[in-house]
């Protein structure tokens, strides 16, 4: 080890109190950070997921006249093939793509149950439940019973919605609802589960049965309202964007469908992509702040050690040398600081990655279109560890130029005469 | 030319509007192996003098001249390698590094020098201090020694790299006089030995006796320079 760590080193011990202030200032700031990212990174996850499994798929595709007409949950503009020959052939077609994994057609509509003179507004969901429970583990979600089977009058229904109604599974209901030809019909079906994915636009509105008996009764026939694509990896949507454009080019009669990919300019996720840079400006703010305690420490020092600091540069240290010790000594302060704080900090993130933050009441406020699950947790990754970990010493080493320069910049006969 | 020249070395401190004059027009030679004392009362110019000629500051006007060549063209860092290189201090408050024990205090004068290996620096270091008798404090911090001591260490690391000139700023004036002609004695016996230059500003008589040469300074001017 060269002479200038050696000092740095040992000058840490010099103060022991200050230096003892700065490492725990920069500790807390860290492990703040270390908390807050993993709250952020795993809630964005988690909502990245709710929105890839109930909404958007890693693409979407819709009909054109069917866009902006979602939330009315319209069922006059199908996906109904590239040639309006159906959508069995049209996933013939799809699952030739390489970058597809799953092609799930689903059909959302909306309905009402009305019990005495109450008139409940639900919306149901059409799904081909076998490639559903193979794409996103639609099973999982189920709090007591079992999934709807093919081509019966079952569904399940979301635990709330339930609760609202005052029912529970393996009793009866009857919805109304429109069809695609606008014939007002009403269907009775036997709950068969109860579904709780913590979200509470599905858990207190949708119910749930086979895609084949929604096409069935909305006079849809081989027919979705949307068609979400998976693929191996969210991260790929581009490439799976690229296939799908090509693919849909080559049908002329393609053109009135529109492929959406799940972090699409302008969508929901996007704005939480855009929150999450943002939340990454902030975490260097907050690191500087509390290097703010560090520069003033250092710049203590600076000031204590004028006389030193004139003897190193007329033993022939040079400004730059000076600059580097200094540099040091902030920096190691930044290490063991940082190190403290990802320990502190990956500590609460265990805890809340697995009891997680309850913010039920607060989610009460916020719309119901939104897919934000009322539990949150937080993200426990190596990665979060060595990011926060790299932000506190980068942020403390720049922060620390501001004293190591003012040490530099000394001259030596006034340092003397300190 | 001598070691050191000054030529019409002139310093002024400027202090918001006011100019102040530490040192007007001074001139003189200093040879090899002189033991030179400046002397004078507080303001007269001593520490300004001494600062110039360690290249810790640069005159206003004039040159100093470092074994013929000049050092007012010179930037920071040439400054502090020619420090580093050719010239040894020794502080009136001994400033050494507290962080470091007497051997590396000595030591990092050595390590700053390109050319050493550790065997030749360590025993380079032992045999100073072995010469300021103080081979047996080696590994001790510099609180845990007497102000005599401290400034034997100082005398140590200024001689070590046997730099062209020592100069020393009221070496002995937080001393008592005991302590203050044991220190002398090395600082004598070091210059008689490796022929080392010594300049001192003093206020102190023991030092201006051991003196070969004394420069006398008042209102920034030399106004007697005497040899014995």
């Amino acid at each position: 080890m060269g002479y200038l760590p050696v000092i740095a080193v040992r000058n840490l011990s010099r103060h022991k109190l200050r230096t003892l202030i700065s490492i725990i200032a920069i500790a807390l700031v860290v492990a703040i950070v270390v908390v807050a990212r993993g709250h952020i990174v795993g809630y964005l996850e988690s909502t990245y997921d709710s929105y890839i499994n109930y909404d958007t798929g890693h693409v979407k595709i819709i009909n054109q006249e069917f866009e902006g007409r979602e939330r009315l949950m319209s069922l006059n503009y199908p996906v109904a093939g590239f040639a309006q020959d159906g959508i069995s052939k049209m996933k013939e077609e799809l699952a030739e793509v390489d970058e597809v994994k799953y092609i799930l057609p689903r059909i959302k509509f909306g309905g009402a149950v009305s019990q005495e003179d109450e008139l409940t507004n639900v919306m149901g969901w059409g799904l081909n439940i076998e490639q559903e429970i193979a794409a996103i583990d639609f099973d999982q979600q189920l709090k007591a019973g079992r999934m709807p089977l093919a081509d019966s009058e079952e569904i399940i229904m979301g635990q709330q919605l339930l609760e609202r109604l005052e029912l529970a599974v393996g009793e009866e209901i009857t919805i109304l609802y429109n069809t695609a030809i606008g014939s007002f019909q009403g269907s009775s079906f036997e709950i068969v589960g109860a579904l709780e994915t913590g979200l509470g636009l599905i858990d207190g509105n949708v119910f749930i049965l086979d895609l084949s008996q929604a096409q069935q009764m909305l006079n849809m026939s081989d027919e979705a309202t949307e068609l979400l694509l998976i693929g191996a990896d969210r991260n790929r949507t581009d490439s799976l964007v690229m296939e799908m454009d090509e693919l849909f080019g080559s049908f002329e009669a393609a053109t009135e469908y529109s492929i959406i990919p799940w972090n699409a300019p302008g969508k929901i996720i996007d704005y939480f992509k855009i929150g999450e840079r943002i939340y990454n400006i902030i975490y260097i703010f907050f690191i500087l702040m509390g290097s703010i305690i560090l520069i003033n420490t250092m710049l203590m020092i600076v000031r204590d050690r004028t006389r030193e600091i004139g003897v190193m540069l007329a033993l022939g240290l040079k400004s730059r040398e000076i600059w580097r010790l200094f540099l040091l000594e902030g920096i190691f302060m930044g290490i063991i600081g940082s190190f403290i704080g990802i320990i502190l900090g990956g500590v609460v993130t265990k805890v809340f990655s697995i009891h997680g933050i309850d913010y039920g009441e607060a989610m009460e406020v916020l719309s119901d279109d939104l897919l934000l699950e009322t539990v949150a947790y937080t993200d426990f990754s190596l990665e979060n560890l060595i990011f926060s970990f790299l932000l506190g010493v980068v942020i403390v080493t720049i922060a620390c130029i501001i004293p190591a320069r003012r040490a530099a910049e000394l001259e030596p006969s006034e340092a003397l005469r300190d | 030319m001598g070691l050191l020249k000054l030529e019409e070395v002139e310093k002024i401190y400027r202090q918001g509007e006011i100019e102040v004059s530490a040192l007007g027009g001074v001139s003189l030679e200093v040879e090899q192996g002189e033991f030179t004392s400046v002397a004078g009362p507080s303001g007269s110019g001593k520490t300004t003098l001494l600062n110039m000629v360690g290249c810790l500051d640069q005159p206003t006007n004039g040159e100093v001249y470092l074994e013929g060549e000049g050092i007012s063209k010179l930037d920071k860092d040439q400054l502090a390698l020619l420090r580093r290189e050719n010239l040894g201090f020794i502080f009136q408050g001994y400033n050494l590094i507290p962080v470091l024990t007497v051997y590396e205090n000595i030591e990092l004068a050595l390590k700053l020098l390109a050319d050493r290996n550790n065997k030749d620096i360590k025993e380079q270091v032992m045999k100073i201090l072995t010469a300021v008798g103080l081979g047996e404090m080696a590994d001790r911090k510099p609180n845990e020694l007497s102000g005599g001591q401290k400034q034997r260490v100082a005398i140590a690391r200024a001689l070590v790299k046997e730099p062209k000139i020592v100069l020393a700023d009221e070496p002995t004036a937080n001393l008592d006089s005991k302590t203050s002609i044991d220190v002398l004695e090395v600082m004598v016996e070091m210059n008689q030995k490796l022929e080392t230059t010594f300049i001192f500003s003093t206020h102190d008589p023991l030092v201006m006796e051991s003196a070969k040469r004394i420069i006398k300074l008042k209102d920034g001017e030399i106004i007697a320079d005497e040899r014995s």
